[in-house]
């Protein structure tokens, strides 16, 4: 049987690309993120100039453990309550998950280009 | 392999995080199985200097790049 999760505070400014603020409990989490970041001076960007395509890291597969380990385990729990007295979080992003309560299963991956282009 | 877990008691007074981004979690609860895999690479070819910012130079560059 799970705990529950007593949180009395919760602040959070800012929840932002497809990132989520789940109160409740979830049996299965497969949160995805497939970013290209550009640095580049000059505010100017042209729409469509880096297409995901042309990044070798957006189709390689990501590797896997084999089987699952065989492990018999029992938690007792004594005291039912998880409790958090506030909680304080500036901001979420990139498909990333605040999650209050059970969550049996997460498969969470990100894949993140990173490109700087500076003027000499 | 067998064990067993007593859990007494969980109690944190304040969590103050900056930020929870790229496929990352903040969990406050119980969890059979996590698993967060990610890939980002930032080569020494991802910096490149001296391009002028247009668009066929950005094809180029981009053709380098990868």
């Amino acid at each position: 049987m799970n705990r529950n999760s007593v949180v009395n505070k919760l602040r959070i400014n800012d929840i932002f690309l497809s990132s989520v603020l789940n109160i409740g409990d979830t049996v299965h989490a497969e949160p995805y993120l497939k970013a290209i970041a550009v640095q580049q001076e000059g505010a100017y960007f042209l729409p469509h100039s880096y297409p995901f395509e042309h990044y070798p890291i957006f189709t390689r597969p990501f590797p896997h453990l084999a089987g699952e380990p065989e492990i018999n385990q029992t938690h007792i729990h004594h005291n039912e309550n998880i409790q958090v007295d506030s909680i304080r979080i500036i901001g979420a992003s990139g498909s990333s998950i605040i999650h209050i309560g059970t969550l049996e299963n997460l498969d969470a991956r990100a894949r993140v280009k990173h490109i700087r282009i500076l003027r000499d | 392999m067998n064990f067993t877990v007593h859990n007494w008691g969980l109690n944190v007074n304040y969590i103050d995080v900056l930020g929870v981004s790229s496929s990352s979690i903040l969990l406050v609860g119980d969890t059979q199985c996590v698993k967060l895999s990610s890939q980002f690479d930032t080569p020494p070819e991802s910096y490149i200097v001296g391009a002028a910012i247009q668009g066929e130079n950005l094809q180029e560059n981009r053709d380098e790049a990868s």
